[in-house]
């Protein structure tokens, strides 16, 4: 596990590259796509976890932070839906220059999901899109992450700052990124260029979840599986409590395991 | 702000411990400046609750200063440890090893730690055992009561609500379906299969108060600086001064600044509270020199 800078600063990101076992290895690489937020915190050591068990079936890994977010450079309220999209962009090629590999997939939970997808939108060298638990209406999602909440003395965990900006949980939310959001549909970004597959895993039951699952997009082969888990992401304890969905990051690894070569 | 680099590094000997050192920014080193040294809160990982790490390290950068934000073993991205030291001593050892890096790689020798809830009782007990510590910036650290502890919780909790009718009705409501049988608030919701809760294996208890105090007289012996911060968030602490008041008996003699941020909750996720963190800290840091 090599946890590194890439990129050009002063837009460097931080990400943590998993080798493959060595007598495993394989020619594709995977890159995980964090959700936002207290989400993003919440689901950290899932996706460490998600990506050793993808290193020891043979799969190079990347994950990343977004620009603005956790160890990568920049401030939340600088950040973009457009520069996280780019990003998850730029960390598919540092992944294929440092594993010398021509062939990546992406994962994302929850906005990463979408951010997954929009990165793999066009690009001729995905071989699978991993949603899971996916923000699909961008204008929905924004509901979730904004509605009120308060910790256990009663202080209200949703604050507002200068320019319109406001906490959701502590993260800043700026009027760029929420007007991005409203704008913002899954059903709307197209598929990767020539054949790919795509996986919907989900923790639970949801409307939203029922309409990628009915949306074919040319050249992409849709798999859908519920794993019934916990999917409160969008929650936040004062002792940082972590979620660690083990059937469900075993049902992405044997789906990507068997799609690969 | 522009800091200085930022460089992912990887040490210790227990267990391969993932960091992030921040470097000043061009043209504000100084010698004489000590690093700081962020440490986890709970289980968050090093980027500290709503990044609050992050963003303190990249001001301190802009003001001269080197910080070394990390992972204690077991947590965010750093690897369980393989001998069986609980939490209480590796997170001790860890932190010593991080001072080692920064030692070994950059010359420092003087630290400040900072922590918020389990990251401030590690500096407490990592301070106490190394005299590389200068100073301690400690979020929500143990707080012990007062008689006016108790005042302040009296008025704060119970006096708005005396005269609040609806409160009134909820706790006879609550007191009724007790009596039936039928209330539902203390219930725990069924374990969700396939998910595992990870949870701190640290848990935080307040060590005695006569333990706290000698550690206390020792700070001061050796000259630490102490910067205290608490949240409206911790239920010990109820007012401004109660750190110095439940220590009568150690004089201080200028070492402490004690504040109070009632407003804050205890991740501190008000985005104005967390300037105030920030700026305050930036500021004391500029005043430890």
């Amino acid at each position: 596990m090599n946890p590194l800078y890439f990129g050009r600063a002063p837009k460097a990101l931080f990400g943590v590259y998993h080798p493959p076992k060595a007598s495993q290895a394989r020619g594709s690489g995977v890159v995980l796509c964090y959700p936002f937020g207290q989400e993003y915190m919440r689901a950290h050591r899932a996706f460490r976890q998600m990506a050793l068990l993808l290193a020891k079936n043979g799969f190079h890994v990347l994950r990343f932070d977004y620009s603005g977010t956790g160890d990568s450079s920049g401030d939340g309220t600088d950040a973009t839906l457009a520069d996280w999209i780019h990003d998850a962009g730029e960390a598919a090629d540092e992944l294929k220059e440092t594993a010398e590999i021509s062939r990546v997939s992406f994962v994302g939970l929850r906005l990463g999901a979408a951010i997954a997808a929009a990165a793999a939108d066009g690009r001729t060298d995905v071989d699978q899109v991993v949603l899971w638990d996916p923000a699909v209406r961008g204008s929905d999602y924004l509901v979730e992450i904004l509605t009120e909440r308060t910790d256990s003395v009663g202080h209200s965990r949703t604050s507002r700052s200068d320019g319109g900006t406001i906490g959701s949980m502590g993260f800043p939310v700026t009027t760029r990124l929420r007007t991005e959001l409203e704008q913002f549909d899954l059903l709307a970004v197209g598929p990767p260029r020539g054949t790919s597959a795509r996986l919907l895993v989900t923790s639970h039951e949801r409307e939203e979840f029922s309409r990628v699952a009915s949306h074919q997009l040319p050249g992409v082969k849709l798999t859908t599986q519920l794993v019934p888990s916990d999917g409160s992401w969008n929650e936040v304890d004062d002792y940082g409590g972590a979620l660690i969905p083990v059937l469900l990051i075993q049902a992405i690894v044997a789906y990507l395991s068997q799609e690969s070569v | 702000m522009s800091h200085g680099r930022e460089k992912a590094i990887k040490f210790g000997t227990g267990a391969s411990l993932v960091g992030v050192v921040t470097e000043p920014a061009p043209g504000t080193a100084t010698a004489d400046k000590p690093a700081f040294l962020l440490l986890n809160s709970g289980i968050l990982h090093r980027v500290g609750s709503c990044r609050l790490s992050v963003r303190v390290a990249r001001a301190l950068s802009a003001q001269g200063f080197t910080s070394l934000r990390f992972d204690y073993s077991g947590i965010g991205d750093s690897d369980q440890r393989r001998d069986a030291l609980p939490f209480e001593e590796s997170s001790v050892l860890e932190t010593r090893e991080a001072m080692d890096y920064l030692t070994k790689t950059k010359g420092i020798k003087r630290f400040v730690l900072m922590g918020l809830c389990s990251g401030s009782d590690m500096a407490h007990e990592t301070a106490v055992v190394d005299d590389r510590v200068v100073a301690l910036m400690m979020l929500d650290a143990w707080a012990y009561k007062t008689p006016m502890y108790h005042v302040h919780r009296f008025m704060q909790r119970y006096a708005p609500k005396l005269f609040n009718w609806r409160v009134w009705q909820n706790s006879i409501r609550i007191r009724w379906q007790m009596l039936r049988g039928t209330y539902q608030g203390w219930r725990k919701p069924d374990p969700t299969q396939g998910v595992e809760l990870e949870v701190a294996t640290y848990v935080r208890v307040f060590p005695p108060k006569e333990r706290v105090e000698r550690d206390l007289r020792l700070f001061v012996e050796r000259g630490i600086a102490l910067y205290f911060v608490w949240t409206g968030g911790l239920r010990e602490y109820k007012y401004r001064g109660q750190y110095a008041a439940s220590f009568k008996g150690v004089n201080f003699n200028g070492h402490l600044r004690e504040e109070y941020l009632p407003e804050a909750d205890h991740i501190i996720t008000g985005l104005k509270q967390q300037d105030l963190v920030l700026n305050n800290v930036v500021a004391w840091a500029n005043a430890l020199g």
